[in-house]
């Protein structure tokens, strides 16, 4: 079973037609999670973390949007399913949970009627077996007094609260697959370990395969089994997370590791600069402009993979260009 | 909810007598003297003597203050005296045409919504297709069509040419057609507008994009997430815009010899009659200031970050 | 954001750019109208009446004979002229009362800010109504009526302008060098609203032309024989079932002005747009420095 991934993503790639050109906000993003497993995917905002959960959702559409390359679930090919097959997926094979609770909620609609409708919506069931369902889960996602929270309105809660709701609303319906978008973000430091480790036991219940998007490199070390670093809408680098984090070898992921605030660290070293833009790339390593270590390869560099023996995957020209043998002097 | 509405109706207090303020003092506006103008009506000779006693059976001798409290107190006791040009009660008057227009006004309120609302929704669904363009242009021309030409067009057209509707006059159901459309027009186009842009709120807001992540039908979608929040800024502006269209009747009724309250005013303007004038006013602004507080608490009672306080 | 900028922003979008033609044109050709006309607006001759387009009346003749192109032509003269007069004279009274309300504050702005509350109390059709009718009908009487309803909206959107402004760093600079009072409200303080206020008033002309041939054609303001598109279409309505062209010129004339007031307005919002013309941070333009 561990070997059979869950989710595998094949050379996802999304662009966006805007008035000023092409948007590439994903440029073949591939990687795969296992049931039970944690895939960590680290960047800064606008790297294109939340464009990887939403066209996975197949939530990516509107004007000029584009999205093409393979994103597999037990394998079923969901960028060819019809939307309507792809209705009834959402929530009930592949759960989200969003970045901003205090948002992500109707303000006119209780937090038990959102609740209920997702069960429903997926289950036969009567509206007041969903509630009975809908109260337990809120139960054991660490809430007191659930009966009442279902009667309440979203902005009559917390944002731990609401988030709280959120994860057992995803995990009500036992989805093989949990997208957790940025789950502690908006949240106090002290209420960010409670619900990671609320995500922690329920994942291991359920044996979910998890996607945890964070721009906190803190939150996927705590959760993550392997870790995937993007940038600019590229995985630069994908190890497992012993390994990552042991020898970082990607220069980006380097500077977001020496920029995290740390106890033992007299200084923090914030990354120069801004990414570039994403409308029209060329050929130039997206990270040059703000890389300490640039080469003659960087100005034109196609982003080949060049990956280790033990299977860490880096995207930087330093290392050559995708032949696996000339690096094993250097892994 | 009680309570909010004791406090609201405590806080109308200073907006009533300054309504009452201004329609007082409306009538000295009048650059010659209401006596005057008031033996006139009455075909009398406006001799010296005949014009101090009329001012004296006016009250027009005392001064102002004394004479601002006394028509306050009249008028609390719904006594806003007699017309100059019927000589009966100014009330009367105006309740007799009162329901002509309201029936007018409702029928027009309901045909803005049955036009606006779905042609709203369907102009923010299919946003830059084809009918979406349609109700752009149709918004436009309704928002800047001028109600006392558009009255004679169709009138023109579907009275005198094509002979389905009958011109002028209240009576049967058809007689309300033309100008409940006339008055309606404007209105169902702004209103078009105003929904398909709150609907674009609504659909692009993150609520929305969750209801979707968790797989719900899009008709529960649209129905209770999208549409809900969406008519919420629409129920605001309508209150406030049924005010408006009850005064707004003064053209349609004079196109269409509908008997109602602009009718009267217009009349009343013609033979100033100031007593039927100011009564007018008065009536309409407190009718204005009704719906306001009626979009107020049906806010409240709709929304309920307001009804259950706090929110953040 | 220079003036030029604008203009050539609004010249690009080929509906702007004919809204503003219409506007223009018809402004020029009001003004000119003495001049360009072909007849006498009110010359009467029961001989010709009712008679249809030819060489003499290019778009024929109304009830008295007149020529319906020349009274047109003569109407946007005057139809456009008092709207313009209506605007003017509401946003004078409203930069006074505003700025002097927003500026000086305390018991004064009390006391402003309540008359506008009791005035934006009732519907504004109704109140000016009434004042026509305590005035009496005419042309002064409803251009009077008009600035006294729309004024108190006006200056509750200037105070708040100029609330705004007055504590921003080159107000208080140019109090702490000494300027006084109404030199800052004139030289910092409305050089600042001003497009704001370009861009309100003209999306409002649009109901100031449909309300002056509103109460014109209910025979409350510009009162007959003068050539106004609303009187006009008072005089047509007898002769719609026999003649109709004598109610449809009047009314596509008020409806094409209208328009293109609106579409002007609407561009010149999204052309004028604060967030463009003081940029990301707030800090690009003060006209007044």
């Amino acid at each position: 079973m561990e070997n059979k991934p869950l989710l595998k993503v094949d050379n996802l790639r999304v662009s966006i037609n805007v008035p000023g050109g092409v948007v590439r906000a994903l440029n073949g993003v591939s990687f795969q999670i296992n049931a039970g497993k944690v895939l960590g995917l680290v960047g800064e905002s606008g790297c294109g973390k939340t464009v990887t959960c939403l066209s996975l959702m197949g939530l990516m559409k509107g004007q000029g949007i584009e999205v093409t390359g393979k994103v597999e679930l037990n394998g079923k090919d969901l960028l060819s399913l019809s939307p309507r097959e792809m209705r009834t997926l959402r929530g009930r094979e592949m759960a989200i949970i969003l970045q901003n609770p205090m948002n992500a909620f109707n303000p006119l609609v209780t937090v038990g009627r959102h609740f209920t409708e997702t069960i429903k919506s997926h289950l036969p069931a009567s509206e007041k077996e969903a509630r009975q369902t809908a109260i337990g889960y809120l139960r054991r996602a660490g809430l007191p007094n659930p009966g009442r929270i279902m009667d309440q309105y979203p902005f009559q809660l917390s944002g731990g609260m609401l988030q709280r709701a959120m994860i057992a609303i995803a995990m009500s319906m036992s989805p093989p697959v949990l997208l957790a978008d940025e789950p502690t973000t908006s949240l106090d430091a002290t209420l960010r370990l409670q619900i990671l480790g609320q995500i922690a036991i329920l994942i291991k219940e359920h044996n979910t395969g998890v996607l945890l998007v964070s721009h906190d490199l803190g939150v996927i070390a705590r959760l993550a089994d392997e870790v995937a670093v993007m940038y600019c809408g590229y995985i630069v680098e994908m190890a497992t997370a012993v390994e990552l984090f042991n020898s970082p070898r990607h220069p980006y992921t380097r500077a977001l590791m020496a920029s995290r605030p740390g106890l033992k660290k007299k200084r923090i070293n914030p990354i120069g600069g801004q990414p570039p833009s994403l409308i029209n790339l060329d050929k130039t390593c997206p990270f040059f402009e703000r890389c300490p270590g640039t080469e003659r390869a960087c100005l034109n560099y196609e982003m080949e993979p060049a990956i280790f023996s033990n299977g860490h995957l880096v995207r930087c020209a330093i290392y050559g260009t995708g032949r696996r043998k000339a690096l094993k002097g250097l892994a | 909810m009680k309570w909010y509405i004791i406090m609201r109706l405590a806080g109308l207090v200073p907006v009533l007598l300054g309504i009452s303020a201004i329609a007082f003092f409306l009538v000295r506006l009048v650059p010659c003297d209401p006596a005057e103008v008031y033996l006139r009506l009455s075909q009398v000779p406006p001799t010296p003597e005949m014009v101090a006693a009329v001012r004296a059976d006016l009250g027009l001798d005392r001064p102002l203050h004394i004479q601002y409290l006394d028509w306050l107190h009249k008028a609390l006791q719904l006594d806003f005296g007699l017309s100059f040009a019927t000589r009966e009660p100014v009330l009367a008057e105006i309740m007799r045409c009162f329901p002509a227009t309201l029936q007018l006004t409702l029928a027009s309120m309901a045909l803005v919504l049955l036009i606006s609302l779905p042609a709203g929704i369907l102009a923010a669904l299919y946003k830059d297709g084809v009918f979406d363009q349609l109700s752009r242009v149709l918004a436009f021309l309704g928002a800047s069509v001028p109600n006392f030409w558009l009255g004679f067009m169709l009138m023109y057209l579907f009275s005198l040419k094509l002979d389905l509707l009958p011109v002028l006059g209240r009576g049967t159901a058809a007689h309300l057609a033309l100008p409940a459309v006339t008055l309606a027009m404007s209105y169902a186009a702004t209103y078009t507008r105003l929904l398909r842009t709150s609907m674009l709120d609504s659909l692009g807001s993150n609520f929305v994009l969750y209801t979707r992540a968790r797989g719900l039908r899009e008709r529960l979608v649209l129905g209770r997430h999208v549409l809900k929040n969406a008519l919420l800024p629409v129920v605001t502006a309508f209150g406030m815009s049924a005010g408006h269209m009850l005064a707004g009747t003064v053209i349609v009724e004079n196109i269409f010899a509908w008997p109602g309250m602009g009718m009267l005013c217009v009349s009343s303007i013609f033979n100033r009659d100031y007593p039927v004038i100011q009564c007018y006013a008065l009536i309409m602004a407190l009718i204005f200031v009704a719906c306001n507080l009626a979009v107020d608490i049906a806010y409240r009672f709709l929304d309920p970050r307001i009804r259950l306080g706090g929110g953040r | 954001m220079t003036v030029k900028a604008v203009v050539i922003k609004l010249a690009g979008r080929k509906l702007t750019a004919a809204c503003l033609f219409v506007v223009l044109a018809l402004t020029l050709g009001g003004a000119l109208a003495p001049f360009l006309a072909p007849n006498d607006p009110n010359l009467v001759d029961l001989g010709k009446k009712l008679s249809g387009p030819g060489p003499e009346f290019p778009l024929g003749a109304d009830h008295l004979g007149r020529c319906i192109l020349s009274r047109l032509m003569h109407g946007a003269r005057i139809s456009l002229g008092t709207a313009f007069l209506v605007m003017f004279l509401t946003i004078a009274a409203s930069i006074v009362i505003g700025a002097l309300s927003g500026f000086r504050g305390g018991l004064l702005d009390g006391l402003l800010m309540r008359i506008c509350d009791m005035l934006l109390a009732f519907p504004s059709l109704v109140l000016a109504l009434a004042i026509i009718g305590m005035l009496g009908p005419g042309l002064f009487n409803m251009m009077m009526a008009m600035v006294s309803v729309q004024w108190a909206w006006y200056a509750r959107i200037i105070r708040g302008m100029v609330l705004g402004l007055k504590e921003s760093g080159f107000v208080l600079s140019a109090r702490i060098s000494g300027a006084s009072g109404p030199v800052i409200v004139a030289r910092h303080i409305l050089p600042n609203i001003l497009s704001q206020i370009i861009v309100l008033s003209t999306l409002d002309m649009g109901w100031v032309i449909l309300h002056i041939s509103g109460f014109s054609f209910l025979g409350l303001g510009i009162q007959p024989p003068t050539p106004e598109w609303g009187a006009m279409l008072n005089d047509g309505r007898q002769f719609l079932r026999s003649n109709p062209s004598l109610m449809v010129y009047p009314g596509l004339m008020i409806l094409m002005v209208v328009t293109a007031f609106n579409l002007l307005g609407d561009a010149l919002r999204d052309a004028l747009d604060p967030r463009e013309i003081w940029g990301e941070n707030g800090f690009g333009k003060q006209t007044s420095a």
